[in-house]
């Protein structure tokens, strides 16, 4: 995360990691069809002519205005493959808020497995406190013929305590796409503000007339998709609604 | 063991940046010259508009030093020391600037890769004091 107080920008780096071919790429290409051109920049994809992102593809998103300081928020996918570990760790580096695809598919949950433990092993090897890191769940490809039930997904990947959200998605078709994104952007500003409460309070106001106190949300929305929901504690607004 | 790391550049830091970004642009004839932090956000920049990073060009520049980094590594060379490129006429150099932060530089063919890179050496001290007093927090 980087704050700006020269420019007044927030920067937070998102990171969308999982099964090969869960649909990882689909949900930016998505994001990047629904967003106002000026809300953000061009897609850019490392993919092989296959279409198998090998590197990383990448989309920085504008979002709300937070005490006069505008919030930016970069997605990045990473390679689902085994083989691409190196290139992983090193898209991990500085990441804010990481979400997991899953792919639904009842003939693919050994790898859905195997990517979690390899996601694990990744972070550990970026020096990352996955405890500390705003995550989130996706299980991607829900109107496939052979989707897994929710509950055995959940049993595999989510079985703890304290789960984390999930998101039961059809990127293809945008279904929850949004309500996921905005999810974990939720966690991620709740995190700063919780973690650097004074951080965007520290400098001077500036020349110009300062923008209300309270979080806005940018003119420049969604053309259309139903306001995600969100617990009722949260207090920040979505990147879209 | 951390979470992502936090930095917070101020107003009077990043006119002290910018101030020696473009000094280094000014001897070395280049045209824009930006730093970076290792994750790719961009931390501050001078130069040419058309350069200018909206996000894309510090992910792109981030991942390619890393990645040819890493590279290298794996052919047995431990000496990674920076990256440049030649075009036929924008040509870029990447360079480490402290420990988790890059240099990138953009010059055309008006300069040469070695007064660039001699430019950078004389500059990275003064660089990386700089940039040693940026607000980090994890």
């Amino acid at each position: 995360m980087f704050v700006n107080h020269d420019t007044r920008e927030v920067t937070f780096k998102l990171v969308y990691a999982g099964t090969p071919v869960s649909g990882k790429t689909t949900n930016l290409c998505y994001i990047h069809s629904r967003i106002d051109a000026g809300q953000r920049g061009d897609l850019v994809s490392l993919a092989t002519s296959a279409d198998r992102t090998v590197y990383f593809d990448f989309m920085p998103v504008s979002s709300v205005l937070i005490q006069g300081y505008r919030t930016k928020f970069v997605l990045y996918t990473v390679p689902g493959q085994v083989q691409y570990a190196a290139t992983r760790q090193l898209v991990l580096r500085g990441v804010d808020g990481l979400v997991f695809v899953a792919d639904s598919s009842a003939s693919r949950l050994e790898e859905n497995l195997e990517s979690a433990r390899t996601l694990m092993e990744d972070i550990k090897q970026a020096r990352l406190a996955f405890d500390q890191l705003p995550f989130v769940l996706q299980y991607n490809k829900r109107d496939v013929p052979d989707a897994a039930p929710r509950a055995h997904l959940d049993y595999l990947l989510n079985r703890k305590p304290n789960p984390f959200p999930v998101f039961e998605t059809v990127a293809t078709r945008g279904v929850n796409v949004f309500a996921c994104l905005n999810a974990l952007s939720q966690l991620v500003l709740q995190k700063f503000h919780a973690s650097a409460p004074g951080a965007l309070s520290a400098t001077p106001p500036p020349a110009s007339p300062p923008a209300p106190p309270d979080l806005q949300p940018l003119e420049a929305r969604l053309r259309t998709s139903p306001p995600p929901s969100f617990p009722a504690s949260t207090s920040h607004p979505a990147i879209v609604s | 063991m951390t979470s992502s790391t936090w930095c917070e550049l101020g107003p009077q830091q990043a006119r002290a940046l910018r101030s020696l970004l473009r000094h280094l642009c000014t001897e070395a004839e280049a045209i824009y010259a930006a730093l970076l932090q290792d994750s790719g956000l961009l931390i501050c920049d001078y130069g040419e508009a058309t350069c200018r990073d909206a996000g894309e060009t510090g992910a792109l520049a981030s991942g390619t030093f890393f990645a040819a980094r890493q590279l290298a590594q794996r052919l047995k060379e431990n000496e990674f020391t920076g990256l440049s490129y030649e075009g036929a006429d924008r040509h870029f150099l990447l360079a480490p600037a402290g420990a988790d932060t890059l240099l990138f530089i953009v010059f055309n063919s008006h300069t040469r890769p070695a007064i660039v890179r001699a430019c950078v050496r004389k500059i990275l001290p003064d660089l990386v004091t700089e940039l040693a007093h940026l607000g980090r927090m994890n």
